[in-house]
């Protein structure tokens, strides 16, 4: 065997063993149920703050951003901005392949940022300190975001 | 008589360093490439500290880590490379041998004996003096004395802009390193 079909042999064992140990994955199925609970969050959210939307107190912000992930290829999102006075808190996507979840949230204020993360369908907000930690994404975990994020 | 360093167990040749490298930077990868299949979420995830990334983060992530194993090794490749130089002086002084560095070197190490302590500096006193003798190998011996900069920086803790002009790494260490042993005769590269 010359040294070219030893190499091609190589690669294309890699090739066969890669397909083989690898489950299939429905990549589109994956990307429109992380949209949905990415729509389902803002909704959640939105419904949290309906009486200081029709009071005045906040605004609401979507601004199209295009993500781009492995296996999905380049696709956009809408970017949720909760306007309240002078100051800005941006839910801002940053995609499904994310470690050991299924989709990730950053929530960033004038002050710091929070993590939320999809797992097995449900948003929770990501403690670090001084131990990992999940805590369910609710109203009241979401004032404390707030409270973190916030000036 | 003159004094005498008690040659330590614990040195580490540069082979030894190399090595250790190699199982640190395959280790690193192999848990990368265990890491890039929890995106997909199919796989247990061991290191915590990951819990949550994107992919963008983890590449950055590992990308950090890589070229801290880099410094470190680059850091401990010279640290060993000074050892087996110095030890290569040591044992050339105390076994008396006669040809005319070591005869250079008996002369220096005598000449540096203060309070019971040879006090030899590495570059002017060891360096130097076989530059004299191998005019035909300055260049090897000058690029590691530019690479001991590098490894003065590192041992400093980095906290100043280093004037190096050079950029310095494990592979490029050892290949310069195993090329001025060869032609010093020194084992251990």
């Amino acid at each position: 065997m010359n040294k070219e079909n030893g190499l091609h042999a190589f690669l294309r064992s890699k090739a066969t063993a890669s397909s083989e140990s690898e489950e299939e994955i429905d990549w589109q199925a994956r990307k429109k149920k992380w949209l949905t609970s990415l729509s389902e969050l803002y909704d959640l959210v939105k419904s949290w703050l309906r009486p200081l939307e029709k009071d005045g107190t906040l605004h609401y912000l979507s601004t199209p951003i295009t993500l781009q992930e492995d296996y999905l290829g380049s696709y956009q999102v809408e970017a949720l901005s909760l306007q309240i006075g002078k100051q800005k808190v941006d839910f801002y996507p940053k995609g499904t392949l994310i470690i050991a979840a299924e989709g990730r949230v950053d929530v960033r204020g004038p002050r710091a940022m929070r993590t939320l993360i999809l797992s097995e369908g449900q948003w929770s907000v990501v403690e670090r300190s001084p131990r990992l930690k999940m805590l369910p994404f609710n109203e009241d975990s979401f004032q404390d975001v707030l409270q973190e994020v916030m000036e | 008589m003159i004094p005498r360093i008690t040659i330590s167990s614990d040195q580490s040749s540069v082979d030894d360093v190399w090595d250790h490298y190699l199982s640190i930077r395959d280790s690193i990868v192999r848990e990368f490439a265990a890491a890039k299949k929890s995106l997909v979420g199919k796989q247990g995830l061991q290191d915590g500290r990951l819990f949550g990334m994107s992919r963008e983060e983890l590449d950055s992530y590992f990308e950090g880590i890589l070229e801290e194993v880099d410094i470190q090794a680059s850091l401990f490749i010279l640290a060993a490379t000074e050892a087996a130089i110095r030890v290569d002086f040591l044992s050339r002084v105390y076994n008396k041998r006669k040809d005319p560095v070591s005869r250079d070197f008996r002369h220096i190490y005598v000449s540096r004996c203060d309070h019971n302590k040879a006090k030899v500096r590495f570059e002017e006193d060891i360096l130097d003096t076989w530059s004299e003798h191998r005019p035909e190998i300055r260049s090897d011996l000058g690029r590691l004395k530019g690479a001991m900069k590098y490894r003065h920086w590192l041992a400093h803790g980095r906290y100043w802009v280093p004037k190096i002009g050079w950029r310095y790494d494990p592979g490029g260490l050892i290949q310069m390193i195993t090329n001025l042993f060869g032609k010093l005769g020194l084992a251990g590269a």
